[in-house]
């Protein structure tokens, strides 16, 4: 008995990492990383003005939504390639994906995230909410120091589903700022 | 503020700023930032220092920056070798901004005042919660070898600020 035990446990710290069961590790920057199962915070995002306070929560309890996360409004891949897929791909999500809401997230202020909005193209379907006190990415964990470029911290690039005010499903680049698993044709699939 | 005209203007004092480059000029492809080492680039210059708190707010959109723009050149004319836009925003946001102005002379920088550092040892910061946390206040600086020869703070609207306040002066 006690070598089949041993055997196995041999077995299991030979295997890969993303074999072990998930735990939940001392994060040091504060909330752990947002997993299927989570809540959207009731923490306020910021819409078209600084006085327009958004409770995304809300808006997010029934259907379904996606919850993109940028590290920087006007930054490389953010501008080139990361929203422009979910905006041109927004009517997809919409007719064949029952997706009512695309928001995209930075911890950048209204004006910036406004801006940018009109540069890449807004509408109904997709939305830019500010976050410039970085207070809901890092309630959800994904803020990372990005002082070299950005002068503060940030949000890790992501893409979140919420169903019916739950987080479903979770697609966050494991670099931070790559555009791999998070791009808007990858999680279209995943749908 | 701390500083006013006739002092030196502080030693070490760096930005972050993205250059301007033709391959860069969509608003949509970026650069990477670089820092502005202000006492290299310009300790020997004549350089108009134009802070905003933020970029694509309404007032600096509209009434601040657009008239450095159209008289960059009566600036240059009367001795000024650049012009610096000043904010508290990232530098992809500041040349995104500089872009949308029309502006692609390189002796006219979009900068960043990382957490608006430089601005607050100055005096010269403004705290603009929630949304918008610490920034550079609305003023304009005219440093010429090291020496401020002016400095004016708008607390609201574009006054001393303004382009036509700063040509008076130079």
């Amino acid at each position: 008995m006690a070598s089949t035990i041993s055997l196995l446990c041999a077995r299991n710290t030979i295997r890969a990492p993303t074999a072990r069961p998930r735990c939940r590790m001392f994060h040091a920057s504060g909330a752990s990383k947002v997993v299927a199962g989570d809540k959207v915070p009731t923490v306020p995002l910021y819409g078209s003005s600084p006085g327009d306070e958004v409770d995304l929560a809300a808006l997010t309890k029934r259907g379904k939504s996606i919850l993109v996360f940028v590290p920087g409004a006007f930054s490389p891949g953010c501008s080139a390639r990361h929203v422009p897929g979910y905006v041109s791909l927004a009517p997809i999500f919409t007719s064949k994906k029952g997706v009512s809401g695309i928001y995209i997230i930075s911890g950048n202020d209204t004006f910036v995230m406004n801006a940018w909005g009109k540069e890449l193209g807004a509408s109904n379907q997709v939305k830019y909410l500010a976050d410039p006190s970085l207070k809901f990415i890092s309630a959800l964990g994904l803020d990372f120091d990005a002082t070299k470029f950005f002068g503060n911290k940030r949000s890790k690039r992501a893409a979140v589903l919420v169903e019916d005010g739950t987080v479903t499903k979770t697609w966050i680049e494991p670099d931070n700022t790559g555009i791999s698993i998070s791009e808007a044709k990858n999680v279209i699939e995943e749908l | 503020m701390t500083l006013k005209a006739g002092d030196k203007f502080p030693e070490g004092v760096n930005f972050l700023y993205i250059a301007y480059t033709p391959e860069v000029a969509d608003v949509k492809a970026c650069g990477i930032p670089i820092p502005l080492d202000f006492d290299k680039e310009f300790g020997d210059k004549t350089v108009v220092i134009v802070s905003i708190p933020g970029a694509f707010t309404p007032t600096c959109t509209v009434n601040h920056i657009p008239p450095f723009v159209e008289k960059f050149e009566t600036l240059t004319s009367k001795g000024v070798d650049a012009v610096i836009v000043l904010s508290a925003n990232d530098p992809f946001v500041q040349s995104a901004f500089g872009k949308v102005n029309g502006v692609t002379d390189e002796s006219f920088i979009f900068a960043t005042d990382p957490a608006a550092e430089f601005s607050k040892s100055v005096g010269l910061s403004v705290d603009l919660p929630p949304a918008m946390g610490t920034r550079t206040a609305r003023y304009a600086i005219i440093v010429s070898k090291g020496v401020v020869k002016y400095i004016e703070k708008d607390a609201k609207g574009v006054v001393g600020s303004g382009v036509d306040a700063v040509l008076a002066a130079l």
